[in-house]
Formats: structure tokens, sequence, C-alpha cells
């Protein structure tokens, strides 16, 4: 059964246009096995897709979106995520094939994650965060989508957005996908080790952390030049701290392994513990991979200046 | 210092002033309070008070912040012992037990009503804890399951467990202030 699950936490701000995390890049995706390094121990890649996605799953996160806490089926959506805007119901991701997503293409899966769009063509609404999600290896994503596949069915129908006009209207979601939606991949930083990738990638790509941690400009848009340096109103309309190296308004001041530590099991150095929606990060997504990744992650944050 | 003096105390407080109707009723509401205060010491002192350390917010949501500094304090204590970074096995069982006794006052002596964001200045409390007591309850509760069990593992000298039930208690903490917790700017 399904552990606890704190309530929200959702990356919201969303929708006027999005979560766009808009990305500056143009180059090629990290190496596809790169991500799945890590569940079969001592660095190894696993051989097992459904092992290697079950990693990618926990690095990203999508158990708490996509269950209702305590009561829910696992994976079978309906779980409540509340923005300014309105409050969204995540569907059911199941491979049960009538209510969940079992008559799915690999193709369709990979075009749900890096582009945002259903099978049919529409778009999603960016609370479900693909735009951060593009960012993911396609090896990854088709992994992801045999781990899933390996669930069991649930079926249960898909609840309907509660959502006011004009941002319930998904028709107009293609327009600020194309300005929003960078589809590039994370460039290569010439100068940086492979463990700094491979903390950008788990922060940027698969961790979504922006979603809750950056902040938005009034299209909803994150702030590239601001990037995790906190947000005024994160899930629910709460502030989030920023988790830049600044020392005083940031972490600057944690050390390496502090970091790494508040990320397998969410002490902060002076002994309180995070809230707010951040220890379910801990507890569903941090915690549950190896301390290789939760330290190339902290060595990463280390890394991001402070905001201008 | 007994609970039994300071009622003592507190009557001929009551007793040896003025009988004006509403001045009685001031007088004992400060009498209350002082009441409150001292059993908050005697909670203090080992046994579980059964009431609000105070009817004054002020003073409730100072014991408040003291308690859950002191459980911060303590599980950092312990985390230096995990981490084996110059943590001792005394100052394991030591938190343990800190904890263990702090978890029983979260519920009955913490939150009263009233006592959360917008009503006390700076807190943290969500109005959730109120409008959610049974979870909020819950969630006291499982600190009260994991602590006790940190303290019988923390008995022990074996590393590997006491970092897994530490973990659990952690996991107790975080909980409650994922749900019933909202940090300030
Ligand atoms: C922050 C919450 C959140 C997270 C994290 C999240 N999702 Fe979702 N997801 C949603 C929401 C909300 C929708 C519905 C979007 C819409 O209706 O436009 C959705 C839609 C989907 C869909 C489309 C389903 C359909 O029936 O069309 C798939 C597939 C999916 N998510 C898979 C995933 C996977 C895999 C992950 C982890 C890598 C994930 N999600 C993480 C919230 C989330
Ligand atoms: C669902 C929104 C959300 C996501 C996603 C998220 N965080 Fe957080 N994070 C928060 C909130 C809210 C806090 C404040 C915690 C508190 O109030 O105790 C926080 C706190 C933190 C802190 C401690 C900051 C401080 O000053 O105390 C760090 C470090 C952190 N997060 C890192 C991360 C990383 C790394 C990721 C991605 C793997 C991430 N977060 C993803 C919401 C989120
Ligand atoms: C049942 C809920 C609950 C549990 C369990 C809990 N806390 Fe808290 N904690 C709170 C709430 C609510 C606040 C905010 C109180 C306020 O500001 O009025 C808080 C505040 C704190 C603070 C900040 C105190 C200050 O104002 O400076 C620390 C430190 C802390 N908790 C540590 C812990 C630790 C460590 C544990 C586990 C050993 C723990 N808490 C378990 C609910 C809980």
């Amino acid at each position: 059964m399904l552990s606890r699950l704190p309530r929200l936490g959702i990356p919201l701000a969303v929708m006027a246009s999005g979560v766009f995390f808009v990305s500056v890049s143009a180059s090629a995706p990290a190496s596809a096995q790169e991500a799945g390094k890590g569940q079969a121990g001592e660095g190894q890649v696993s051989e097992d897709p459904v092992a290697r996605g079950e990693y990618i799953f926990n690095a990203a996160g999508c158990l708490g979106c996509h269950t209702v806490p305590k009561t829910g089926e696992r994976l079978a959506g309906g779980r409540a995520l509340k923005t300014p805007f309105g409050t969204f119901y995540s569907p059911n991701i199941t491979p049960d094939r009538e209510t969940g997503i079992g008559g799915w293409s690999e193709a369709d899966f990979v075009r749900a994650m890096r582009e945002g769009k259903a099978p049919d063509g529409s778009a999603y609404f960016p609370v479900f965060p693909y735009t951060s999600f593009t960012h993911l290896t396609e090896g990854d994503i088709r992994d992801l989508k045999a781990y899933i596949d390996a669930q069991p069915a649930v079926s249960q129908a898909n609840k309907p957005h509660e959502v006011s006009p004009p941002f319930g209207w998904r028709f107009l979601l293609p327009v600020w996908q194309t300005l929003f939606l960078d589809e590039s991949g994370l460039p290569e930083e010439a100068g940086r080790d492979e463990k700094w990738h491979r903390g950008r990638y788990l922060v940027q790509a698969a961790g979504h952390c922006g979603e809750c941690h950056s902040p938005r400009n009034f299209l909803g848009v994150v702030d590239h030049d601001r990037m995790l340096a906190g947000s005024a109103s994160g899930p629910e309309g709460k502030a989030v701290p920023s988790i830049t190296s600044d020392p005083d308004k940031g972490i600057g001041k944690w050390s390496q392994g502090e970091i790494a530590f508040m990320l397998e099991i969410g002490m902060q150095p002076d002994g309180d513990f995070v809230g707010g929606g951040m220890n379910e990060v801990v507890e569903n997504s941090t915690s549950k991979l190896t301390a290789e990744d939760r330290d190339a992650i902290a060595a990463y944050l280390k890394t991001v200046p402070p905001a201008p | 210092m007994s609970i039994r003096e300071g009622e003592i105390c507190v009557s001929n407080f009551i007793t040896s002033k003025g009988h004006q109707p509403l001045d009685i009723i001031r007088r004992t509401v400060i009498a209350l309070t002082a009441a409150g205060a001292l059993l908050a010491v005697a909670g203090q002192a080992g046994a579980q008070s059964p009431q609000p350390v105070s009817s004054d917010p002020a003073v409730v949501t100072q014991e408040r912040e003291k308690t859950m500094k002191s459980m911060g304090d303590a599980m950092k204590k312990i985390s230096a012992y995990v981490k084996n970074e110059g943590g001792t096995i005394d100052g394991v069982r030591e938190g343990a037990a800190t904890i263990q006794q702090a978890s029983h006052k979260i519920v009955p002596s913490l939150f009263p009503a009233d006592t959360g964001i917008g009503k006390i200045k700076d807190s943290e409390a969500k109005p959730e804890i109120w409008k959610q007591w049974p979870q909020f309850q819950q969630a006291a509760q499982k600190l009260e399951s994991t602590s006790a069990e940190l303290v019988t593992v923390a008995a022990t000298d074996d590393r590997a467990a006491i970092a897994k039930q530490f973990g659990q208690v952690g996991q107790s903490c975080g909980g409650c202030h994922d749900n019933f917790r909202q940090k300030k700017e």
C-alpha cells in the first residue's frame, strides 16, 4: 500500500501561460543511459528497463501527483491540484485500456512527456510539468513507459478539471506552448564535470525542482535569470524558499553534505525538518535516489548563482 | 514545584483582593493564566499536562516554540551519531527521550484553538490544524510511536537500526510540517 502522502505539493502557478520552464538551450541531451544509473547498485546501469524506469519514476516524483493521498489506488489519478487558476485533477496513468493509458504507443507517451500533447493532438495544461520533463532523455522516457506498463491496471474514470475561463480553455494552450516550451534539451556546459551535469539533469529535467522553487513572471512563466531563487507563490499560493548559493537568501551556507542529507531524510542543518510539501518530495523522490545522485544534486545546487 | 502548591498560591491571590464582578473576572483570568503556567512547569517535570500550557496565547506559542526547538536540537544530536560525525550513544538516548516526552505534549497542551497564523504574530501554525484536528492528532501520535521505538532501539548500540528509526522519526516531523506548518518568508 501507499505510505502516507501528505497533501499537495503542486508546481502550479501554471496556467495563464504555463509553468513554462524556459530553457536557453540548443544541444544534445545527456546520455540516455546515465539516468538509469544507480538502482542496479555500485553505479551500474540495470539491464532491465522496468527497473531503470522505476528509478526515473521516483526521481521525477510521478507518484504523488497521480495518486490520491492515503485512500487512492496507486497511479489511478484524481488528486486535486489547487492552483490560483482553479483545481486540476490528475488523470489515471495506469495501463487500464479504457480509463488509463493502456492503449498508448511508445510514441504517444514520448510526445506527451516531450511536447505536452495528447494522442489526439490536444495540448496539456502545464500543471503536468512537461516543461521540465521535456529535457528527459528519450531513453529515460521509454524506460518510464516500461515501468508504468508493468504496474497494475486500475479502472477509474478521470475527473474533469474545475478551472474557469480563459484558463480552462485547452485550445489556447498551443499558443503558449510555442512561446514557452523549449524541447531542445539541456546544453552541455564547458568546464563542468559529469557529476555536475548529472545533478543539473536531476534538478531541472527529472526533479522539476524549479516548478516550485523558481519565481515566475506575470505570465506564470519561470523566470530563467532567477532560477531556483524562490517563489512568492508556489503550491497553494504559498512562498517557497530560494535554493541558490546565495548565503543569506539561499542555501549558500549549507555544506554539500548537509544538502545531500536533507534530500535523504528532510533534516535541515539546525535539526528542523522541512514541510510545506517538500517533505513529500523527500519521501517520494529524493530519499529513493542513490547517495551518489543526491550528492550530484547537492554539488550542482552549490553552483547555482544567486539571483541578480 | 507541584500543582497543588500552585493552586494554593492562586486562590490566595484571588481571595486577598477586591470583589467587584468585573474585577473578579479579570482576576480569575489572570489566576487561570498563572495556574496554566504552573501546570506547564509541572508537565515539563515529567507528568503530562492535561490541558493547554496557558490560556495566554503568547505563553502557549512560546512554549510551543521551545518544545519544537528542543526536538530539533535532539534530532541534530542524534544525526551526529547516525552520520558518525562525533555524536555519542548517550546523546542519542538523551535525545530520543526528549523527543518522546515532548511528543506527548503536542496535542494536549501546545495547540489550543486560535493560536495559529493570523492570530499570533510570527506563528507558522496553519489553520488546518484546527479544521482537521483528527489528522493533526494522528500526526502527533505517529511521532509518539516512532520516538518510543527510537528510545527502545537506542538502548542497543546498533547504529544501523538507530539510523533507520531516526529516519522514521524524521518522517513524522516532516509529515506534520508538510500539512500543518507554513514557514514565514
Ligand atoms: C505536479 C503534478 C504532476 C506530476 C509531478 C506529474 N504529473 Fe502527469 N499529469 C498531471 C496533470 C494535472 C495532468 C493532466 C494535464 C491536463 O489535463 O492537461 C497530467 C497528465 C499526464 C499524462 C497524460 C494522461 C492522459 O490521460 O492524457 C501522462 C501520461 C502523465 N501525466 C504521466 C506522468 C509521468 C510519467 C510523470 C512523472 C515523470 C508525471 N506525469 C508527473 C500532473 C502531474
Ligand atoms: C512541490 C513543490 C516543491 C518541489 C517540487 C521541490 N521543493 Fe524544495 N521546498 C519546497 C518548499 C515548500 C520548501 C520549504 C520547506 C519548509 O517550509 O519547511 C522547500 C525547501 C527546500 C530546501 C530547504 C531550503 C531552506 O532554506 O530551508 C531545499 C534544499 C530544497 N527544497 C531542495 C529541493 C530540490 C533539490 C528539489 C528537486 C529535487 C525540490 N526542492 C523540489 C517545495 C518544493
Ligand atoms: C503534529 C505536528 C508536528 C510534529 C509531529 C512536529 N512538529 Fe515541529 N512544528 C509543528 C508546527 C505546527 C510548527 C509551527 C508552530 C508555530 O509557529 O506556531 C512547528 C515548528 C517547528 C520548529 C520551529 C520552532 C520555532 O518557532 O522556532 C521546529 C524547529 C520544529 N517544529 C521541529 C520539529 C521536529 C524536530 C519534530 C520531530 C522530532 C517536529 N517538529 C514534529 C508541528 C509539528
